[in-house]
């Protein structure tokens, strides 16, 4: 299938790039009404300013680094990072405003890194320059990563006191922000691809953060390791980049690819090298955003400290993938194929998730799974090519789903580890949970998709994109993720029905015994409440979650066209080739506009998900442990409830499919090891000694058997001369 | 035959001995006849009397009989050596090797063998019954022997005549030789305080060349000689001479080659050739090459013979162990004092 | 006399050619001589008796220079074959005295009593 790009129609990719104002007569304004909160707030600055951004992070983490080695016990190294990182976001409004007043990519050379050239043709000189691409795109991902970046380093700083290793859990932290901000900001695949590893590498760090545990430990091996899986594809993607495009810089890959799209077209076929490229860089985005094969990582990840969950797997490292897929469009919109497999992929993950988080009972890993599930519609809604509401909903989901996070995480910050809804309920009536409570309660609101919240309407751009487009049974996707969004909205609120409403009673966690610095006598348990950092962080999240719907607000209610993240977005290479979403988006859906048939039809699932929460976990609920109507229902679905809360074995499968043959090998290897390589060893060892010893006897001693020997040997001697002569 | 023995006289032993007695008649009569026109019958007698006793030496289990044979091998060199004109070597190889050497080995063999008691008559040590190692060395040594004759057999000619041979040269060395051989022939009486020694030509060097087998004989009495020649002449070509005519005798004039000669200086001189029957014997010819080519070898040789009696002597000395105090005295001289 | 026997020595002379011995024959003889040699010293173990075998080689080697000497016609050949007997004596000498040395040792005459440097 192929996009029908009329001749007459501006891509807005070359718009873009031809540094003049946006195509259609709608963009123009969005950005310019996106232009004005930044243009009072922040002063004009130069570019240079662009890598301040980049210095804050790594100054925080060198200064935490000394801390760690200098063994600083207060809370230096929080104040240090917060300031630091608050700085950072600073910076990036000031930026913001000048990137959207000039609305043309902002390009800014920080030093040479990279600069070969082995020949002058084209394909011949490779450079990458540590140097920054900043659009449209790049602010939008910036300032959500820069914001929440500060406010959970705010939070963890209450969160992580007293724990021993306080200034390397900010060093690791710091160094994270800085790495999303390479990755995000960077102008070549290289940058990118440095960003990439970095994030990896920090996820890994701040996962396996109590190193002593060893579940921890392992959890952060196979993030790392799975994310290796899916950065081997991105690695291959970024060369193959290289050859067919002689180069790694955005730039020049733009302009080639417009020219391609431009031949495309005009009916010449796509090379095959070329149309290789957005598969290989799928396969990356898929081990970094935790989609179907490679999504095994996420749910351990919960290991970590949460405020790592918050921001490293909730809100940023994980929409990397869709940033790469999100800028790579023109890309990826070569290959069909690609994208539909995106968006297939996308769509399934949401689906496959979504039915773990219903059996689940760990409240952190009902949210990781909640996680992949989104992340699963962002991939549908790229794949469907509708990068504007995968990146609405990247935006809305970081906001909510760090509430959530966090939230999670007081609760197990509060009841010395206890995550388990079977042991926690009624939190809300508890004193000093109010915050806590009712930031979840937002949370869950917009998670699941309930009438007006930013979720709903992030949810159900992409969902009405996938039922008008013309991609491979992107209708049966739509249903699906109609159908997921249900289930969101299930499983959302069983966590909050059974936690923070309904009869109060509550149960410690594991760490009660390791004591919480409260004197008690390990019988009589107080919940630990959350101290002004925590609430004031969860506050502001909640806040910012529900604001995140007055543009959507705006736009349905006419007074704006496209939403200023919409806007964003269109004027930036992920903008797709067709127009993109809004209310003159041309396609209808049984007979009328689809995103307001959307709006009635997912808001009602939405509506129907909690009402089934309320009924199975709620109503009738007496105790904390279980709801007689929930064990009903499953008993009635029989099977399938095992099967979802050992997670389809899945685990199991790749154990039994990748790890058990490694390990075989790994035996039949170490035997050969042991028995080749080592024989061949000893043998050198062993067959000196046996030539000696079977040369030995001829040193007899007699002085007659070594005559015989000179007789010998004189007689071979006359032989060979008689011979040669 | 002559040491004493059991019994009567073994038959076989006679005929063995009229066996022997009958071949040795036979060579006798072969090498009247054949001269020495026939060198090659006695070449072959001598090479596997030599060859034959060699190989009873490395077999025969008893160690003196090797001996013995070795011996016998000696003289059946020493016989080749004849053939070879090497007359001095034979002997010399008869007289230090079977008479010097192979005497030590019997003093030593007897010496060192387990003597035979009553009982064990035959008494044969192992090391004297059983050959170590037989096939592979007798390999090794037939290997090489089929070698060495392999390559020997490239067209070697054939052995120069002894009519041809030159041992004429050390003649050159000899002047006495030749003097008592012009002597012999009678050439000397007649021309005795009056030779003088001289090369043709040349003022220094000997008066005959061993080379054109000539020499040149001064004469004293130059017309007395032509007398005793002109007679002499007349004589051998059957003219009446007078009876007190002094002659050369006939074999002195054989060797007149000229009429003499008067030089320069006034003396008259004749050439003479040297008679049939002078030549330079073996022996001398030897013994010049030894001592006049090959002076330090000689004198190291003998210095070699005698460091290796004083090892020989050193090495073999009895030793006697005596208590301290004896050997001190022994030392200094003092014997039998301050011994209880 | 010669009459008489010449035609007895025909058959003789007919499978042997008597007359024509060359140089090749005498050398024939002494590689053989030597070849015995060392065969009879690989093989003995009686001490004494190798060392006779080692005397069996000068025999034949002398034998070679004698043959080589007359023919080149140079009394090089026996002038060694002095020397060689020389060292020959000097040997037999020696050898015999570390013999008589040896079985005193030992009490028997055996070359592989011998085998201290055994590897």
């Amino acid at each position: 299938m192929l996009h029908n790009l009329s001749a007459g129609a501006l891509s807005p990719l070359a718009a873009t790039l031809a540094t003049a104002h946006g195509a259609g007569a709608g963009s123009a304004a969005s950005v310019h009404e996106a232009v004005a909160p930044f243009h009072f707030t922040m002063p004009e600055v130069g570019p240079g300013f662009a890598l301040l951004i980049l210095v804050f992070p790594i100054l925080a983490s060198v200064l935490c680094g000394v801390f760690a080695a200098l063994g600083v016990k207060s809370k230096l190294p929080a104040w240090t990072s917060v300031a630091l990182l608050g700085a950072g976001f600073v910076t990036t409004l000031m930026v913001a405003r000048t990137v959207l007043e000039s609305n043309a990519p902002l390009v800014v050379h920080g030093f040479d890194w990279i600069n070969v050239s082995w020949g002058t043709a084209p394909g011949q000189t490779l450079t990458a320059n540590f140097s920054l691409y900043i659009d449209l795109l790049t602010v939008l991902w910036m300032l959500f990563v820069t914001g929440l970046a500060t406010l959970i380093a705010l939070y963890s700083s209450e969160y992580m006191a007293g724990d021993r290793g306080y200034a390397r859990f900010f060093g690791f932290f710091s160094l994270f922000v800085f790495m999303m901000s390479c990755l995000v900001m960077g102008d070549s695949l290289l940058l990118l691809y440095l960003g990439w590893e970095g994030v990896g590498l920090c996820s890994y760090l701040l996962i396996g953060f109590i190193y002593q545990k060893p579940s921890a430990a392992a959890a952060a091996k196979k993030a790392f390791i799975v994310n290796r899986i899916g950065d081997l594809g991105l690695a291959l993607g970024v060369m193959l980049a290289f050859t067919q495009f002689g180069s790694l810089e955005y730039k020049e890959i733009f302009r080639q690819v417009a020219e391609i799209q431009a031949a495309a077209a005009h009916g010449e076929a796509v090379p095959w090298s070329i149309r290789a490229i957005p598969l290989l860089l799928m396969v990356g985005a898929f081990g970094k955003s935790a989609q179907l094969p490679l999504y095994v990582w996420l749910p351990d990840a919960m290991e970590g400290p949460t405020p790592v969950s918050a921001l490293i797997h909730a809100a940023t490292m994980v929409t990397a993938g869709v940033y790469l897929i999100a800028r790579f469009l023109p890309v990826f919109e070569l290959n069909p194929v690609a994208l539909n497999t995106v968006a297939w992929i996308g769509g399934l993950t949401a689906f496959f998730a979504a039915t773990i988080g219903m059996a689940t009972f760990d409240i952190k890993r009902v949210m990781a799974y909640s996680t992949i599930s989104q992340l699963g519609y962002m991939f549908l809604g790229l794949g469907v090519l509708s990068s504007a509401g995968a990146a609405n909903h990247v935006l809305t989901h970081a906001f909510f789903k760090a509430t959530l996070f966090l939230a999670c995480g007081s609760v197990m910050h509060g009841f010395a580890g206890q995550l388990d809804l079977r042991k926690l309920s009624g939190l809300i009536h508890v004193r000093g949970w109010k915050v806590v409570s009712y930031s979840m309660l937002v949370g869950c609101l917009c998670l699941a998709g309930f009438p007006l919240t930013s979720g709903f309407f992030s949810k159900d751009m992409i969902i009405a994109e996938s039922f008008v487009s013309d991609g491979f049974g992107a209708s049966f996707l739509g249903l699906l993720a109609l159908l997921t969004a249900g289930m969101t909205a299930y499983y959302t609120f069983r966590v909050f029905f059974r936690v923070f409403v309904g009869p109060v009673e509550f149960h410690a966690g594991d760490e009660h015994h390791d004591g919480d610095g409260h004197g008690d006598d390990g019988h009589a348990f107080h919940p630990h409440a959350p101290g002004w950092a925590i609430n004031l962080v969860l506050a502001l999240l909640s806040l910012g979650a529900l604001a995140a719907s007055i543009p959507y607000l705006m736009m349905l209610f006419g007074a704006s066209e496209d939403g200023w993240i919409t806007g964003l977005v269109d004027h930036s290479t992920a903008a797709a080739t067709h127009v993109t979403v809004g209310v003159d988006h041309g396609a209808t859906f049984l007979g009328a506009n689809p995103h307001m048939i959307m709006y009635y039809v997912s808001g009602g699932i939405a509506l129907v998900g909690i009402w089934i929460a309320w009924m199975l976990h709620l109503k009738g609920r007496t105790e904390a442990a279980t709801s007689p109507l929930a064990e009903e229902a499953a008993r009635a679905l029989g099977p399938i409830p095992v099967w979802a809360q050992n997670k389809w074995c899945v685990d199991e499968f790749y154990d039994f499919l990748f790890r058990k043959p490694l390990w075989f090998m790994a035996h039949v290897f170490y035997f050969i090891d042991a028995l080749l390589v080592d024989g061949i060893v000893n043998l050198f060892g062993w067959l000196p000694k046996a030539i000696g010893g079977s040369l030995r006897p001829s040193q007899s001693g007699f002085l007659q058997s070594y005559a015989v020997g000179m007789t010998g040997g004189l007689a071979l001697l006359l032989v060979i001369v008689w011979i040669v002569s | 035959m002559a040491l004493p023995r059991r019994g009567r006289v073994n038959p076989q032993v006679l005929g063995a001995l009229i066996a022997a007695a009958g071949v040795g008649g036979l060579i006798a009569a072969l090498a009247f006849i054949a001269g020495p026109a026939r060198p090659g019958l006695f070449f072959y007698i001598f090479a596997f009397v030599a060859l034959g006793a060699a190989l009873r030496v490395i077999t025969h289990p008893r160690p003196i009989y090797s001996a013995l044979y070795f011996i016998l091998s000696i003289l059946a060199s020493a016989g080749l050596f004849l053939l070879l004109d090497a007359e001095f070597m034979t002997f010399a190889l008869i007289i230090i090797y079977a008479g010097a050497i192979l005497i030590t080995y019997l003093f030593v063999i007897m010496l060192a063998t387990t003597a035979p008691s009553d009982e064990a008559y035959e008494v044969l040590d192992d090391y004297d019954a059983v050959a170590r190692e037989p096939i592979v060395s007798t390999f090794a040594g037939f290997l090489v022997l089929a070698i060495l004759t392999g390559w020997l057999s490239v067209g070697v000619p054939q052995l120069p005549k002894p009519a041809e041979r030159s041992g004429d040269a050390a003649l050159a060395s000899l002047p006495l030789k030749v003097q008592q051989a012009f002597e012999n022939a009678g050439l000397l009486d007649y021309t005795e305080d009056s030779l003088v020694a001289f090369v043709p030509g040349e003022e220094a060097g000997s008066w005959y060349d061993a080379e054109t087998r000539q020499a040149q004989l001064l004469l004293a009495d130059p017309a007395g000689f032509r007398e005793l020649l002109r007679h002499a002449r007349a004589k051998a070509r059957g003219e009446a001479v007078s009876e007190d005519a002094e002659a050369l005798p006939p074999v002195a004039l054989a060797l007149i080659q000229n009429d003499p000669i008067t030089r320069a200086d006034g003396s008259v001189v004749v050439m003479a050739a040297f008679p049939d029957s002078l030549r330079a014997r073996n022996i001398e010819s030897v013994g010049l090459e030894l001592v006049g080519g090959h002076p330090l070898a000689l004198e190291m040789a003998g210095v070699i013979l005698l460091l290796a009696m004083l090892g020989a002597v050193v090495l073999a000395r009895k030793r006697i162990d005596l208590e301290q105090a004896e050997k001190l005295a022994a030392a200094t001289g003092t014997l039998g004092e301050g011994h209880a | 006399m010669s009459a008489t026997l010449g035609p007895l020595l025909d058959p003789v002379l007919a499978i042997a050619p008597l007359a024509d011995v060359t140089l090749y024959h005498y050398l024939v003889v002494s590689a053989a001589m030597f070849s015995l040699g060392i065969i009879g010293f690989l093989t003995r173990r009686n001490m004494i008796v190798m060392f006779l075998c080692t005397e069996l080689m000068f025999q034949g080697a002398g034998l070679a220079l004698i043959a080589f000497g007359r023919y080149w016609m140079d009394h090089t050949g026996e002038v060694f074959v002095i020397f060689v007997l020389t060292i020959a004596a000097a040997e037999a000498a020696l050898a015999l005295a570390l013999v008589v040395l040896l079985y005193r040792k030992k009490g028997s005459l055996d070359a592989e009593a011998w085998a201290q440097l055994r590897g």
